[in-house]
């Protein structure tokens, strides 16, 4: 026995952290929000790139079957366990028949569960109730660590608070990297007005409603990428990893890699401002972001080697 | 034209119709290949959209500018499979 997913929510679904292919036939276009799929495997000691539990605006209720070590990730939703209070980019151990229950909160819009020892599909990664997702238990002394630290105490006295993050999910406005064939009006139309997230179809494409968009289709076909913002029926349209391979609506820019973490916690009502900037601004913003990345999961090790120490004292 | 599509992307775009026997070329070539920067080819009737990963560029060659690098090994490709940028 592994996970059960007594309830799946609405879109609960097993991925990985970058695209992958399948022999089951099972669709892995990646994690949304790579931030917080890495910090929830980075806290249970995990490969950063282990598979996950993305779970989307209405999480799903998990039942552990053993002794399990989790953390979770991403939107601000809160969860409990019995009388128990669970939170987010904590680190928890849960026992045979706990249950995890996740209470959306209206900001946010996808968490991230990551188990230690990683996870698998038993067949499609899309995951119904009544489902299990297989514990894959590839434990390392590091984990071993953690099981005898937690079973004294169920829970480490820290985590990531969400101050640490603001940084990156709090701010509306998104870069969007310029294209040399459109025009410089069409930046200033979409820097000019406040858009609104209208809905999103399921990890395709977030639709979003603002001062009308006037641009020409002068009729090339595109490939669909990630962060892509086009436009349709004059008002943009961005591309999240589900997004068609190829789309024959204008592409005015895409929107940088560390802006999409936040871009795929944006709920129905939620604000976007977009910035134009050009590729070389992109770049040194995605360096700043991953050396900060890179010092704060450095920041996690040091603080659970540290607990680990004194556990051993 | 040639250009940074985002962080992630370099785009080659033409007006001409790129046909379907061209595309299939093209990603022949493409998967014979090794490529230093490059990970991924998108090809569409007008476009052909490669990945990269940009902080692997700059940790490599110690810059925050990784576009001309990649841009450069884009370039060699095409001409390679005969595609004039």
């Amino acid at each position: 026995m592994s996970l059960i997913v007594q309830d799946s929510g609405l879109l609960t679904i097993l991925q990985t952290l970058d695209p992958q292919p399948s022999d089951k036939g099972n669709e892995y276009n990646g994690a949304c929000d790579r931030l917080a799929h890495q910090l929830a495997n980075q806290l249970v000691g995990n490969d950063t790139s282990a598979p996950t539990v993305e779970m989307t605006l209405q999480p799903s209720v998990i039942k552990f079957t053993e002794p399990t070590i989790i953390a979770f990730s991403g939107a601000g939703f809160k969860a409990k366990s019995g009388d128990r209070d669970i939170f987010l980019n904590r680190i928890y151990l849960f026992d045979r028949g706990d249950e995890l229950e996740f209470i959306p909160q209206p900001k946010g819009n996808r968490i991230y569960l990551a188990v230690a020892g990683g996870l698998e599909a038993e067949g499609s990664n899309i995951l119904k109730s009544g489902d299990e997702i297989i514990m894959c238990r590839n434990y390392t002394a590091h984990h071993d660590e953690l099981f005898n630290m937690l079973k004294r105490r169920s829970q480490v006295s820290w985590g990531v608070d969400t101050y640490a993050l603001v940084e990156v999910y709090l701010s509306d406005t998104y870069h969007i990297v310029r294209r040399p064939d459109i025009p410089d009006e069409i930046y200033e139309q979409l820097e000019s007005a406040e858009y609104t997230v209208r809905n999103e179809k399921n990890r395709v494409a977030l639709y979003v409603d603002g001062p009308e968009i006037a641009l020409e289709n002068v009729g090339i076909e595109h490939a669909g990428v990630k962060g892509g913002v086009h436009i349709a029926d004059n008002q943009p349209v961005l591309a999240l990893n589900d997004f068609n391979k190829v789309t024959t609506a204008p592409q005015v820019g895409t929107i940088p890699s560390y802006h999409l973490h936040k871009l795929s916690q944006k709920s129905t009502g939620s604000k976007i401002q977009f910035k134009a900037i050009d590729a070389a601004d992109a770049h040194a913003n995605l360096y700043a972001h991953h050396l900060w990345v890179k010092s704060l999961f450095k920041a996690i090790d040091y603080k659970l080697s540290k607990e680990l120490v004194k556990e051993k004292m | 034209m040639i250009f940074a599509n985002g962080d992630c992307y370099i785009t080659y775009q033409q007006e001409e119709l790129i046909s379907d026997s061209e595309k299939t070329r093209i990603e022949a070539g493409f998967e014979k290949e090794t490529h230093t920067y490059l990970t991924e080819l998108q090809t569409t009737e007008h476009t052909l959209t490669f990945l990269y990963s940009p902080v692997k560029v700059m940790e490599a060659h110690n810059t925050i500018e990784p576009c001309d690098l990649v841009i450069d090994e884009v370039r060699a490709f095409l001409a390679r499979i005969e595609v004039t940028a």
